[in-house]
């Protein structure tokens, strides 16, 4: 930001306004410099002392606002990157049965998510992965089950030996 | 009805963590007490068994953002599970009194 982009207008004896790449904003000046001088005075002979503390002002204030929008974007991209591995959900949604599957899924991004606060996202998503892959084997047991697999199967020895 | 040893401790890990019994609270439970970490899939299976069999109840919560935005499931036992659990517990302990075990301390 250049100097001569800002341009200062004094409205009271302790405010200012200040038109800065086309956005207006409004400064307060020091405490008492109202009550000490007049709005000439201040036109006069401070105007380049106020102009100069009115800039730091405003770069303090941008330094402000784009510390904030660094950590805004900081925590969004977090938020939005800190998700479990997408196969590992793929698998447990496929194999989970219907009636629990969500409560299933949302205990594990629960554990995820404290593990990634804990342990950083790199070993929450590892422990995540060991997680379904510990759950595979009761998972396809209950799968197969469900699915009648052992009648079937039971089925088929019978016919064959024709008992 | 008989249980089975990992029913009795779910039930039992349900019973502690009343009335917040939900998948990660009866994981964390059965972690710390048991000193070993039981596949939330198996815990989900048994709860399911259980839940077959009349010994525990659920309910739907609210989703909540940390979970993805899903629901939990939290989980009561019934009166029937609570006679269940007790009848188990107690042949257990009929069946251990009076041996001697090397190193227990009960």
């Amino acid at each position: 930001m250049k100097d001569e982009d800002v341009q200062v207008e004094i409205l009271e004896d302790d405010r200012v306004r200040v038109r800065i790449e086309g956005e207006d904003h409004l400064i307060n000046l020091p405490p008492g410099a109202g009550r000490m001088i007049t709005l000439n005075d201040l036109r006069r002979a401070h105007l380049g002392a106020w102009e100069r503390h009115i800039l730091v002002e405003l770069r303090k204030q941008r330094l402000e606002e784009d510390r904030l929008h660094d950590l805004v974007g900081q925590a969004t991209d977090r938020t939005s990157t800190i998700a479990p591995p997408a196969f590992a959900e793929l698998v447990i949604s496929f194999l989970a049965p219907k009636n629990s599957v969500q409560a299933l899924l949302g205990d594990l991004h629960e554990m995820f998510r404290k593990n990634a606060d804990r342990l950083g996202q790199r070993e929450a998503r590892r422990k995540y992965r060991i997680q379904v892959a510990v759950s595979l084997a009761p998972l396809i047991w209950q799968w197969l089950k469900r699915i009648g697999f052992f009648t079937v199967l039971v089925d088929y020895f019978r016919s064959k030996l024709g008992l | 009805m008989t249980l089975k040893q990992t029913e009795q401790v779910v039930m039992l890990a349900i019973l502690r963590k009343q009335p917040d019994a939900y998948g990660v609270s009866i994981y964390e439970e059965l972690e710390k007490r048991l000193d070993k970490e039981v596949p939330m899939a198996t815990i989900y299976a048994t709860l399911e068994n259980l839940e077959k069999k009349g010994f525990v109840k659920s309910k739907q919560g609210q989703a909540t953002a940390e979970r993805g935005g899903r629901a939990k499931m939290f989980f009561e036992i019934t009166g029937k599970g609570q006679a269940a659990l007790n009848a188990s517990l107690n042949a257990l302990d009929r069946l251990r009194q009076g041996t001697k075990l090397a190193g227990a301390t009960a």
